[in-house]
């Protein structure tokens, strides 16, 4: 199949998995998830990265247990029916979000960088990167991904740390949170804002061995969790969660109150290099997972003819609401609910199967 | 004639048309399809044939001729036995050209006929492919060999390609000056006789078909003919003039080997060989073009390269049907693996110590006869970045001096539209005194900041253009005088701002931080690119045109091996790449060739570390 990229290793894996769970934080799904954990949000982030570790190793077995891919994995252990129910599941998951994330940064290219700008040009600019990409592969997007990890680390690190003089530590107090049941529970509950760690699983064949998959989501999920984190208690340390909860754009809110002195300041533009490269990027693999999957189910020979239409059909289908608080309610909520089957739910039922085929063949 | 009839007279010229009178313009004419093309050809055919037959008929009548005087009187031993010979070369010229054979060898290829035992018949060959009496360049020389039967051969060789000297010591001399008595060549074994026992050159093989004779020739061999022999000897005399081993003119550095290549192939990879002496060294020759014939010669290490590289570069080449190459930069273009994408896929070089230091990290070089710049492949983009001095300095001089080149490369890239998109969208960005310089600097120039910015870097490559096109000290004085000049006076004029010239100024001087011409190329048609982006869409605009150039280098490959690599993809770095680790610490090849031998060197490279100084081994 053409469509198969080349081999893949840990750098690339990481990438994608770094870039598909990070891009949140330039949204306002972190802003929403105050209401639930409060001065303890900056937990919910190395809570998904606990609950995402299970997941990784629960899945790690599957791939050793069967083989080929989670595709090949699900055929085998669940039957062909149920393969393509949960293919046409992933298949929704990825390309939604693609869409309600082209629409969000679309949004947030108006309301930040270009208030000019209409706003189907700021679709057609990013659809058009996103198909560009798209033809030059898989394999590409990953070690570009890769090459901007460690500069989206850095300015993260040098936002979070110009900001030193805003932060009001007293903002974290734990006696200010909901308790910490509660901040566990939001935090098994926003998990799904991490879909992007079953991409390594999807494209299983791409990927050198299954050593490789298992460290390149362990280190690119950890770091993304580790630096949401980070991030997030900055943000709450630097706003407090009254005005936290009220931001759009969290890291761009958090760029523009920096003030050292009249030479360091207002870098919010500068930042835009990030976010817009980060969002170009996790839309497009995104597309490109749920393009392969079509690609699977349908066993066809190339994606290559379907990425035109789909990127135009996200394109438009992004650009129907009215209003982008709608888009931004609607994503947080099938966030913390409809993504977590993806995560919890079919994971959950493969690992099972997986160990139910192994204790049979033991006993046999 | 009146003033009315004079007015009304041309008019009526100007107005009413009139056939020239002027001879018709020259037109190339289409080439028609004639239907006859067959009947033409059984025609020309039947000619030659009847040609041939009738030279070989005047041929007998001579030789009859010299028969019936020769019998008619008593005749020396010598003398019949020349006859006897000449007859020997009749019967055989006979056999060629019975109708049948001669048919088919006509319809062949001219190529591919057989050498002829008939002197004629090879003269008029070679006269026929090589277009004599219209080419000049084609020298027959008829000589009679002295033996004691008297041999008569012709000579062909290409004047300008050619040594006379080496012609006059190595063939000449040898089979016309040296005295009969010694000569007693036995009849129809002329050829290998000659070569073994008469001829001195270095280098001489036999050729039974004309393609081995016309190659031969235009490499600038020599061929000799003989009566009566059914092959050609190519005597080695190569002799073109050209130009020595100079200083490089693109390359130069500081330190390190100050010879570049000429164009002549063999004294080039010559050059390499002396840096490299070892029996691990391969020269390949190819040939490129089906009418310039060009020699291309791949150099490789054969223990060290990956043998896919050179299997692979072989293919490429030997797949490419062009007429004519003559230049190392176009078949580069016909080798790369994307040539829709203007970034250089392989290295150029004109210093041989660039090319044996490639050659030892497990790449492999490739040169064309004519061309003094040599191609090295695979390449990543940040080979492209390493200068001629690298290899002499300091690992953290030459780290330095890497990151400068990097930076300068960015800088060529984004700081215009940077200043653009700052300029038109993002205000906000600069501090305050500074966004108001720059208004008050803007305030009386009527243009937009694009226009002003495009305007100069016109101007700029102008200025470059001429710069390189003037010959001489001339050209970079008229570079120097005309860039200040036409600084000054569109800052004067208020066309453009000051701070437009102090952009496209700093950006052209960082684009000469960039060591390779055709990269500097590339950078400047993205930088282009990224200011009408950076004029649309701002920050914004200038992100999604550096993250699809990004993800484009990512997806290049060079002779298969990743553009990007040892970043993109991540490969166990060799500390040669970006940055210069230490000599000692270079202990391994680019991992992404994946070589034969990846140790480059042994893991403790100064032995003398680990060991009592050399005038205290005993301890004293």
């Amino acid at each position: 199949m053409s469509f198969q990229p080349g081999r893949m290793g840990v750098a690339e894996g990481m990438a994608l998995v770094f870039v598909t769970t990070f891009t949140s934080i330039f949204l306002t799904s972190w802003p929403l998830a105050i209401d639930s954990a409060t001065t303890a949000t900056w937990m919910l982030s190395l809570i998904n990265g606990l609950i995402g570790i299970g997941v990784l190793y629960s899945q790690a077995y599957v791939l050793q247990n069967t083989s080929g891919d989670l595709y090949a994995a699900c055929q085998e252990l669940v039957g062909v029916v149920v393969t393509r129910l949960i293919a046409v599941y992933y298949i929704g998951i990825y390309l939604l979000d693609a869409c309600l994330l082209l629409r969000q940064f679309a949004e947030s290219t108006l309301l930040t960088a270009l208030p000019e700008l209409s706003f189907e040009i700021a679709v057609g600019w990013y659809v058009f990167l996103i198909v560009l990409i798209l033809f030059i592969g898989i394999e590409a997007i990953a070690r570009a991904s890769y090459l901007f990890l460690p500069m989206a680390v850095l300015i993260v690190f040098i936002v979070v740390a110009l900001l030193t003089p805003q932060y009001q530590f007293m903002y974290l107090a734990p006696w200010n949170g909901p308790g910490f049941p509660n901040v566990v529970m939001a935090g098994i509950h926003s998990v799904g804002l991490n879909m992007g760690i079953l991409i390594p699983f999807i494209l299983a064949r791409s990927f050198q061995n299954s050593r490789t998959i298992k460290n390149s989501v362990l280190y690119g999920f950890g770091l993304s969790s580790f630096i949401k984190s980070l991030t997030l208690a900055a943000y709450i340390a630097a706003f407090g969660t009254g005005a936290a909860r009220e931001k759009v754009f969290p890291f761009y809110e958090m760029a523009r109150l920096v003030y050292i002195n009249r030479y360091i300041q207002r870098i919010e533009s500068l930042i835009i290099f990030l976010w817009a490269m980060m969002g170009i990027l996790n839309v497009a693999i995104e597309i490109y997972i749920g393009l392969y999957l079509l690609g699977r189910l349908f066993n066809l020979p190339t994606l290559r003819p379907l990425i035109i239409p789909t990127a135009l059909i996200l394109a438009e289908l992004a650009m129907f609401p009215g209003e982008i608080g709608s888009v931004i309610a609607f994503h947080h909520k099938v966030h913390w609910s409809f993504y977590n089957i993806g995560i919890y739910i079919i994971p959950g039922i493969l690992f099972a199967a997986a160990l139910l085929r192994a204790r049979r063949r033991q006993s046999c | 004639m009146n003033i009315f009839s004079k007015n009304f007279k041309a008019f009526k010229e100007l107005v009413v048309f009139q056939p020239t009178q002027a001879p018709p313009p020259f037109v190339v004419e289409e080439t028609e399809k004639s239907g006859s093309t067959t009947t033409q050809e059984q025609t020309r055919l039947a000619l030659e044939e009847h040609e041939a037959l009738l030279r070989y008929a005047r041929r007998v009548a001579i030789t009859l001729e010299k028969v019936k005087n020769t019998l008619a009187e008593p005749a020396p031993n010598e003398k019949l036995a020349s006859l006897r010979a000449e007859l020997d070369a009749l019967s055989k010229q006979k056999a060629h050209v019975s109708p049948l054979i001669s048919t088919y060898s006509l319809t062949q290829d001219p190529l591919d006929q057989p050498v002829s035992t008939s002197l004629e018949e090879n003269t008029l060959a070679l006269e026929q492919l090589y277009n004599l009496p219209y080419n000049k360049d084609l020298v027959l020389r008829n000589i009679t060999i002295p033996s004691s039967i008297p041999i008569v051969a012709t000579l062909a060789f290409i004047d300008g390609l050619v040594d006379n000297n080496i012609i006059s010591q190595t063939i000449l001399e040898p089979l016309m000056s040296l005295g009969r008595e010694n000569r007693d060549l036995i009849r129809g074994d002329t050829a290998p006789q000659i070569a073994a026992r008469y001829l001195p050159s270095s280098q001489v093989k036999p050729a039974f078909f004309l393609r081995e004779v016309t190659s031969g020739l235009n490499l600038g061999d020599t061929a000799i003919f003989f009566d009566g022999a059914a092959e050609a000897l190519i005597v080695e005399t190569k002799g073109q003039e050209h130009r020595g081993i100079d200083r490089p003119a693109l390359e130069q550095s500081v330190r390190g080997s100050q010879a570049a290549f000429s164009e002549t192939l063999r004294a080039n990879t010559g050059l390499i060989r002396s840096l490299l002496r070892t029996n691990d060294l391969v020269t390949e020759i190819l040939t490129l073009g089906t009418r310039s014939n060009t020699l291309c010669a791949v150099m490789y290490l054969k223990s060290v390269i990956n043998p896919a590289l050179v299997q692979e570069a072989k293919f490429r080449i030997n797949s490419i049907n062009v007429d004519a190459i003559s230049e190392s930069g176009t078949l580069q273009l016909f080798i790369e693996d994307h040539p829709m994408i203007p970034y250089p896929q392989a290295l150029s070089t004109e210093r041989p110590d660039r090319v044996a230091a490639a050659l030892s990290e497990g790449r492999l070089a490739i040169l064309v006869d004519g061309a003094s710049f040599a191609l090295v492949a695979p390449i990543s983009l940040f080979t492209l970045f390493h200068g001629a001095e690298d290899f002499s300095f300091s690992w953290l001089a030459a780290s330095f001096l890497r990151l400068i080149r990097l930076l300068g490369a960015l800088l060529t890239i984004l700081l215009p539209a940077f200043y653009i998109a700052i300029n038109y969208f993002h205000q906000e960005a600069l501090p305050t005194d500074l966004i108001l310089t720059i208004g008050g600097a803007r305030e009386m120039v009527p243009f937009p900041a694009i226009v002003e910015i495009l305007s100069m870097e016109f101007a700029f490559e102008l200025v470059r253009e001429g710069g390189i096109r003037v010959p001489g000290m001339l050209g970079s004085t008229i570079g120097i005088v005309g860039a200040i000049t036409l600084g000054q006076a569109a800052v004067s004029a208020g066309i453009v701002s000051p701070i437009t010239v102090v952009i496209v100024a700093v950006t052209g001087l960082a684009s000469y931080a960039i060591p390779d011409y055709s990269l500097a190329f590339s950078i400047r048609l993205t930088r282009i690119t990224f200011e009408i982006l950076a004029a649309m869409l701002g920050l914004v605009g200038l992100a999604g045109g550096l993250i699809t150039i990004i993800v484009l280098l990512c997806g290049m490959k060079s002779l298969g091996v990743p553009y990007l690599a040892p970043v993109g993809p991540k490969t166990t770095p060799g500390y040669d790449m970006v940055i210069r680790g230490p000599v000692y610490s270079q202990e391994l090849r680019p991992d992404e060739l994946n070589p034969k031998d990846r140790r480059r060197q042994s893991s403790v490279a100064r032995g003398w570390t680990q060991e009592a100084p050399a005038g205290k081994k005993d301890g004293s």
